[in-house]
């Protein structure tokens, strides 16, 4: 199972932290980041307030379908923000918007999360994601979908994660990832693709 | 093939993003039609399941928000050590500008922001607190506060109970409620100067006050290791748990006859006025109300009575009857002169008596009445 393959790390923060973006950083909105960016390295309540009105949701939503268990989603954004305000100091404004940097400490906290989880006995992984009677059950028409995610590499989970259901963009979704927008493309095609096979093979429920 | 496929599916996307037509991008790329619109369908089945996400508990973004405030403060606070003048300035100039902050959220934090502007190397501040001790180790008390938990080191501190005698650290045990004047020496850490341990009725004035706080504090001693370590200290703290919860109970009621209170035209008020004259410590906090309310309450009485007592003397005996319970339960209220039976009713054998020189539990006895029916009181 991919998610489970042990590719995960324990948290390691500067590594989380550190976001570069290959390609495709836009001059534009620059001042703005960087503006933006300022405050929250100096602490400044009012712009992190306004960073967690605007994404907590989005990290929320992003960690819940990676791990299917709300109440983890809920931790898993939670430190997120502690781990942004921790970390903020060793942020660079590249041109790629905060979120994408947001995405990358949800997903790694994310992947130490799941990887934690797969070690416990009594919880593994193949049973929790994306079964939840929160998701799957309550979404019968959508349960294939839902199944058919668990077949997706990691990999190709996050992008289908960070594009289409916390609705980033291609340069937020590098960025993320730590890919060139180019890879973050061609990998969304061959999420789809595989996600487009598994729906047709009928994935057992 | 893949890249135009590739760049078609991202047209595709970002028209449906834009909420463009999708039939005329897709005409665009007639090779990839069919594909493409199995793709773009997919990804709108996957925008359904991102909406049907279920949102955060509104409590644990609360929890997050204040958790993230925390962090804040916590990092603040760390880099206003070297300067403390900059630093105390900018926070409060940053929370001035910052006024829609989570109100939740800082004040879930409070202890830590109180302690930003103290944390320096600088002077340190005066400080009085109150709560209730929840670890008490050699010579450092935890206490908890309203604005969370304090450390307090005892070391050369005068203890005393609240009439002055001296008292020994040992003196201060958990479930104790104190007042402490200390000099603050970090956030929420304080070195005592002067300890008084509260009475009971001090106790209870300030649980009535702080509820939340002390419910917390009541939390933490139940699971305290000094429970299950020593079995007859465990006696004394159980015991001190049990006349909390009792304590917590009343405030519970206190606040439930408020609520109700408020409710127009309730007759819960009085039993308010009536709860709070026997626990008059409980209601300390609320003494200024409680006088509007007592005002109000008594006007409202005063309307009964004078209804009671227009019925009474029009000849209604169940009114005199309710009249007679009236000024049993409010003699304060009654008059001497009030009438207790049907002034004008034709079967009254004998007027009523002038009841100015009656003391009130006389006139209460009925007088005798031929025929009319009348309720005892």
């Amino acid at each position: 199972m991919p998610v489970t393959s042990g590719d995960s790390e324990p948290i390691d923060l500067p590594r989380m932290l550190a976001v570069s973006v290959a390609d495709e950083a836009p001059a534009e909105g620059m001042s703005d980041a960087a503006d933006q960016a300022a405050r929250l390295a100096a602490h400044e309540p009012l712009a992190w307030q306004e960073l967690f009105d605007e994404y907590f949701r989005k990290m929320h939503r992003f960690a819940y379908v990676r791990t299917g268990d709300i109440h983890l989603a809920e931790e898993i954004a939670s430190e997120v923000f502690v781990a942004a305000v921790r970390g903020i100091k060793r942020y660079k404004v590249t041109g790629a918007p905060i979120a994408a940097w947001l995405f990358r400490i949800a997903r790694n906290i994310t992947a130490d999360q799941l990887e934690r989880r797969s070690k416990r006995p009594t919880t593994p992984i193949d049973d929790v994601q994306l079964e939840t009677p929160g998701f799957a059950t309550q979404l019968d028409e959508l349960t294939d979908l839902a199944e058919a995610m668990r077949h997706l590499t990691r990999e190709q989970q996050e992008v289908i994660s960070l594009r289409f259901v916390s609705d980033c963009s291609v340069l937020e979704t590098a960025a993320a990832m730590g890919k060139s927008a180019g890879a973050v493309k061609l990998l969304q095609h061959r999420a789809l693709t595989s996600l487009r096979r598994e729906m047709t093979r009928g994935t057992p429920r | 093939m893949t890249m135009s496929y590739q760049d078609a599916l991202q047209r595709c996307l970002d028209a449906l993003r834009a909420g463009e037509p999708l039939d005329a991008v897709i005409a665009a790329y007639p090779q990839f039609a069919a594909e493409l619109r199995e793709e773009v369908a997919l990804t709108q089945n996957l925008q359904r399941l991102s909406n049907a996400v279920p949102a955060p508990d509104a409590a644990a973004t609360s929890r997050a928000a204040a958790l993230m405030n925390q962090e804040l403060l916590a990092a603040q606070a760390a880099e206003r050590r070297p300067r403390a003048s900059f630093w105390g300035g900018f926070f409060v100039r940053s929370l001035a500008g910052g006024a829609l902050v989570a109100v939740v959220a800082l004040i879930a934090a409070g202890a830590l922001f109180s302690g930003v502007f103290d944390n320096g190397g600088g002077a340190v501040e005066a400080a009085t607190i109150e709560g209730i001790v929840v670890e008490a180790g050699a010579g450092t008390l935890t206490l908890q506060t309203s604005d969370g938990l304090a450390s307090v080191q005892l070391d050369g501190a005068t203890i005393t109970d609240e009439d002055g005698a001296p008292l020994d650290a040992t003196g201060l045990d958990i479930g104790e409620g104190v007042v402490i004047k200390a000099r603050r020496i970090a956030a929420a850490k304080y070195a005592a100067t002067q300890v008084t341990r509260m009475a009971v009725a001090r106790l209870e004035a300030w649980c009535a006050r702080e509820v939340s706080s002390c419910r917390e504090a009541q939390e933490r001693f139940q699971n305290t290791p000094a429970c299950t370590n020593n079995p007859e200290r465990c006696k004394a703290i159980i015991a001190r748990v049990e006349e909390l919860r009792i304590h917590l109970e009343n405030v519970d009621k206190l606040q439930d006859l408020m609520q109700r209170c408020r409710e127009p035209g309730s007759a819960v008020c009085q039993d308010l006025v009536q709860f709070c004259r026997q626990n008059a410590d409980l209601c300390s906090g609320i003494r200024d109300r409680l006088q509007n309310l007592q005002s109000a309450v008594d006007g409202n009485l005063r309307e009964r009575f004078h209804s009671m007592t227009e019925r009474c003397t029009g000849g209604d005996g169940n009114a005199c009857a309710d009249l007679a319970r009236f000024c049993t339960e409010h003699a304060n209220l009654c008059p001497a002169t009030a009438p207790l039976r049907p002034a004008a009713s034709p079967t009254t054998t004998r007027p009523v008596t002038s009841p100015t020189t009656r003391p009130i539990e006389q006139r209460l006895v009925p007088a005798t009445v031929t025929s009319t029916p009348q309720r005892s009181p």
